[in-house]
């Protein structure tokens, strides 16, 4: 009797524990899909821009090569990667520094007029962009503000601003007020709470940020389109949506260009990514 | 306090410098174009005044309520409805205790960067091919596995069509929403869930009263964020499909698209863009004041 | 003394040097917006008219051409545009209206232009604007020709390709059930500029009908009725229903995409609607792949009904900026382009000049230049839709968006066309005086 009454708990807990393996085996497998799908569609592009252009969609018979790439960097793509990287990381800096100041205010202090100004900053981003690009173009042509690095960064600053406030005043929630009551005892500036203690804490959410800025004005076309025609001013998307001719599509170029494109964003974040999600849990303890 | 007051005016003046100086122009420019027909061929001479006739000419087109049906309902909200349960579901995943085990939350979370930093053109090439009706490993797959026995023209058929652009979309948006959600999931203690698990509670009712209370803050503000970009959005369905075929993806960033450049009336897509900016500015006001303000009754 | 005279000679020698050095060195820049892909060739062809003529330096600016109308018309607006200008050949008329480019007449009097005079030039007339003076200089011309795989319709039954319109859906329909391969595959998706307007409007223009017309007293009228329009759009779609054009076709739109040549190339479509670059390109690429075999292409007139075969001119056309500060040297460039050599003949070498002497197709692949100088020779100027009062954007996006949704099923053809003639209807009556 006392043996059967022990058998059937060890065989229940085996059952559970076999539900337990057949659940774990069912989630990696699913997160593997999912990676999978993740990652495929970019990796192809890698991989095809190794490829020669006659060979690259057929199913078989690949050349390797090398060439895409030579002869895109020949071709004025290096100069287009150099505007990109200095546009995109000037305005960015710009943009945190502009966004986390008006961010802590929204977040932190009440003052008189505080929704409306609020409000106005989200209705910033209600406007589609098309039908911006021609008043500016003409704003910028009579500020002698066309094919010029200073127009593009206020460009891109200006769009990226409203939600990046927006994000941060929803990252600044969790970072506890009672840290900055704790540092006004203590005697700080308003100034000083914002960027000696608040900022650290809030780095994670101003790297996601500040990430999505940079990825906005990365692949920005409209406004760089219309206000860039100088050869040696132009940003990569413009150089790459030249490639689709209306006769041909330059393959070898679209690949590799992509390419190029893409592993950027991907080696800068790369480090990053950590400090994106780590560090909010630290501090951030609802009391 | 005079100092606070000085802090504020310093510390907003500018991102508001930005803001005046790059959309009170362009925005005064369209609302007084919008009530004239100027055209792109006359932009040195301007148009002339005609009223509200553009927006009764829009209101009254026959192809108005199909573009904001699109616009609204396909690519708005389902579109973001979409990419908000995908990205809960990835961000559980990511944080599962499965993943955890076997350590492999780093690599997801890199993994899961891809995808983002692949740039829409470069994301709409590969998706094409991929759901292309002959060489896509899509179709290949779908008739290999046998699931259908005929290829699907996915970006050629009305029933298809609107899931694959929603598809390619939430592919190449994931990620940010996704890592919101984790950061979120991240700063939730452990122990309030191990308590409740210890107290009896089931999986669901974890999720209802620990997870998404938790998770509310975070879900607000990528709802509204993702709103606002999606429902302006041109890139994506302009370059996926055109606005076709015919009219059929047609929503109204396309619309301004094609009546501005390809029609040349400026005045009449002035006055669709400030519908558009009608249509969010309301909605965001309404969100802002009746779902925010319960959350984020602390600032507000 | 004699130092000081040595000094004064080094000193005038100095100077006369000074002055010679920076007239050489003194050069007028002037911009040059050439949109298409072989802009490496062009470049080529600008530095030996650099070399020519030193004075003279020449930046190249490259615009997509979805984007080139929109966004020289802004820069016009504000003076910004460039010296040269590559546009679309129906652009001119348009663009002069908008003050955005500058009359030629009075330069082509002066030095006149091309192999043989202005008056050997072809499509002169969509140069001009509504007031008569020149806007524009054609640069190239093209038309489209149906370049064919002549094994895969000889496998169909025809050793001919098709004359009438009947005989080429029945051909393609003979390819699809004998060899399961496409028939006639041709993009039938929407965008802004689709080809499948230069389709309709072949079937349209060979039956005697157009979409504007002009009439006897000088006033621009509908010349095609709903029905005709349907009937056009029934036409084809024929080809999508019976499945010979592959379904997936709708979801392409240009003619040059790359499954059109890809299909060609591997043997899996038989017949193609395409202008000459894409031709070359098709011929090409499949040497490139199959140095060993055959080329198995050929191209042929589009088919014929009570008015012939009927395909249009298009190309591109120079023109100055009305704001261009350079106009000699502009000139000199654009004069320098409309000769043969050595522009054409050594670096942009896939495309014909629409001037008379010279207008054949003496450079393209062998196997296909016969059918396309047969086609030209049929061809039309775009004429009263780009003389006219409806502008050709327009009408072109119009037309595609009513054809797609017809071919998706989404509305009946009647009703397509219906609708389609009365935004034309409508658009004809607001603008013309």
């Amino acid at each position: 009797m006392a043996v059967v009454a022990a058998a059937v708990p060890a065989a229940v807990a085996g059952r559970r524990r076999r539900r337990n393996l057949l659940g774990e085996c069912a989630l990696l497998f699913l997160a593997f899909v999912i990676m999978l799908v993740l990652v495929y569609p970019t990796a192809w592009i890698f991989i095809a821009s190794f490829r020669t252009p006659e060979t690259m969609f057929a199913v078989g018979g690949w050349v390797f090569t090398l060439t895409n790439y030579t002869h895109l960097l020949s071709s004025g793509f290096a100069r287009a990667i150099f505007n990109s990287l200095f546009l995109c990381a000037t305005s960015v800096v710009l943009s945190t520094i502009v966004a986390v100041s008006a961010a802590y205010v929204f977040s932190r202090l009440r003052f008189r007029g505080k929704r409306p100004l609020f409000a106005a900053v989200m209705l910033g981003q209600t406007f589609p962009w098309i039908i911006l690009v021609t008043p500016l173009f003409i704003l910028f042509a009579r500020l002698g503000l066309l094919n010029d690095y200073l127009g593009m960064i206020f460009v891109y600053v200006s769009v990226s601003i409203p939600f990046s406030i927006y994000l941060l005043v929803g990252y600044l929630e969790a970072v506890p007020r009672s840290l900055d009551e704790a540092a006004i005892l203590d005697g700080c500036s308003l100034f000083q709470v914002l960027w000696r203690i608040v900022f650290p804490i809030l780095l994670p959410g101003v790297v996601a940020t500040a990430t999505y800025a940079f990825l906005l004005c990365w692949s920005e076309y409209l406004f760089a389109l219309a206000f860039l025609t100088l050869t040696d001013l132009k940003t990569m998307p413009l150089l790459l949506n030249a490639y689709f001719g209306e006769n041909v599509v330059e393959w070898g170029n679209v690949m590799a260009g992509s390419a190029l494109m893409t592993l950027p964003t991907l080696l800068l974040f790369l480090p990053l990514q950590t400090r994106m999600t780590s560090g909010l849990a630290a501090g951030s303890v609802k009391q | 306090m005079k100092g606070q007051r000085r802090f504020i005016v310093t510390m907003l003046t500018p991102a508001f410098f930005f803001l005046v100086c790059f959309y009170l122009y362009p925005t005064v420019f369209n609302v007084a174009n919008s009530l004239t027909d100027l055209s792109l061929f006359g932009l040195r001479c301007g148009g002339d005044w005609i009223g509200v006739a553009n927006y009764i000419d829009l209101v009254t087109s026959p192809d108005f309520r199909r573009v904001l049906w699109n616009t609204v309902i396909w690519l708005t909200a389902i579109g973001v409805t979409v990419r908000l349960l995908a990205g809960l579901g990835l961000a559980f995943l990511l944080t599962s205790r499965t993943i955890r085990k076997y350590r492999l939350e780093t690599i997801g979370r890199v993994l899961l960067l891809v995808p983002w930093a692949t740039p829409p053109i470069v994301a709409i090439l590969i998706w094409r091919w991929m759901l292309d009706t002959r060489v896509g490993i899509i179709n290949a797959l779908l008739t290999g596995l046998g699931i259908v026995d005929q290829p699907i023209p996915f970006l050629a058929s009305a029933a298809w069509v609107w899931p694959a652009l929603i598809t390619i979309i939430t592919w190449n948006t994931l990620p940010l929403v996704t890592l919101t959600f984790v950061a979120s999931l991240q700063s939730l203690p452990s122990e309030l869930v191990e308590a409740a698990e210890v107290d009896g509670a089931t999986r669901l009712q974890v999720m209802r009263y620990i997870y998404i209370p938790h998770l509310k803050p975070a879900i607000i503000v990528m709802g509204l964020m993702s709103t606002f970009w999606t429902f302006n959005n041109f890139v994506y369905v302009w370059l996926t499909t055109g606005a076709g075929p015919g009219l059929y993806t047609n929503v109204m960033a396309t619309e301004v698209y094609i009546k501005a450049f390809i029609d040349g009336r400026l005045g009449y897509s002035s006055a669709v863009g400030v519908l558009m900016a009608a249509i969010m500015a309301g909605f965001g006001l309404i969100y802002l004041r009746v779902i925010a303000q319960r959350e984020l009754r602390e600032s507000f | 003394m004699r130092a000081c005279f040595g000094c004064a000679q080094i000193a005038i020698a100095a100077v006369a040097w000074w002055f010679v050095g920076s007239a050489a060195v003194a050069q007028t820049p002037i911009s040059f917006r050439f949109n298409d892909p072989e802009a490496p060739q062009m470049r080529q062809a600008l530095n030996v008219f650099e070399q020519l003529n030193p004075g003279i330096k020449v930046d190249m600016q490259r615009v997509t051409w979805a984007d080139a109308q929109q966004q020289y018309l802004r820069e016009a607006a504000v003076g910004a545009a460039p010296d040269v200008a590559q546009l679309a050949q129906v652009w001119p008329r348009a663009f002069g209206a908008a003050g955005a480019l500058r009359p030629v007449d009075d330069l082509i009097e002066k030095t006149n232009i091309g192999v043989a005079g202005w008056d050997q030039y072809i499509a002169r007339d969509m140069q001009q604007g509504a007031d008569g003076k020149t806007y524009a200089i054609p640069f190239t011309v093209d038309t489209f020709a149906m370049v064919y795989n002549k094994a895969l319709l000889k496998a169909a039954g025809y050793d001919e390709f098709p004359k009438t319109w009947q005989d080429l859906r029945a051909a393609s329909l003979a390819v699809r059930r004998k060899t399961g391969k496409t028939g006639f595959g041709f993009p039938a998706g929407s965008c802004g500029t689709p080809a499948i307007w230069f389709f309709l409007n072949f079937y349209w223009w060979s039956k005697g009908w157009a979409l504007i017309d002009k009439g006897p007293d000088g006033k621009f009228f509908i010349n095609i009725s709903a029905d005709q329009i349907a009937e056009g759009f029934d036409y084809y779609d024929q080809f999508l229903k019976d499945g010979d054009n592959p379904k997936s076709n709708l979801s392409i739109c240009l003619w040059g995409a790359p499954e059109i040549v890809e299909d060609m190339v591997k043997g899996e479509a038989a017949i193609a609607s395409v202008p000459d670059a894409v031709g070359v390109q098709i011929v090409n690429t499949f040497k490139q792949r199959f140095p060993d075999k055959q080329v198995p292409f050929a191209a042929a007139t589009h088919p014929a009904d009570v008015n012939g075969s009927k395909t249009f001119f298009g190309g591109r056309s120079l023109g100055i900026s009305a704001n261009s500060k350079h106009v000699d040297e502009a000139w000199q460039l654009i004069r320098f382009l409309s000769q043969p050599d050595p522009t054409f003949t050594r670096f942009y070498t896939n495309y014909v000049q629409p001037q008379k002497p010279i207008l054949n197709y003496d450079r393209l692949p062998a196997e296909i230049a016969p059918g396309f100088t047969e086609q030209i020779k049929l061809a039309r100027t775009w004429g009263p839709y780009g003389l006219g009062p409806v502008a050709i954007p327009f009408m072109w996006n119009a037309v595609g968006r009513a054809a797609g949704s017809v071919f998706i099923g989404e509305k009946s053809s009647k009703d397509a066309a219906s609708e389609l003639r009365e935004a034309i209807a409508k658009e004809l009556a607001k603008n013309q005086h």
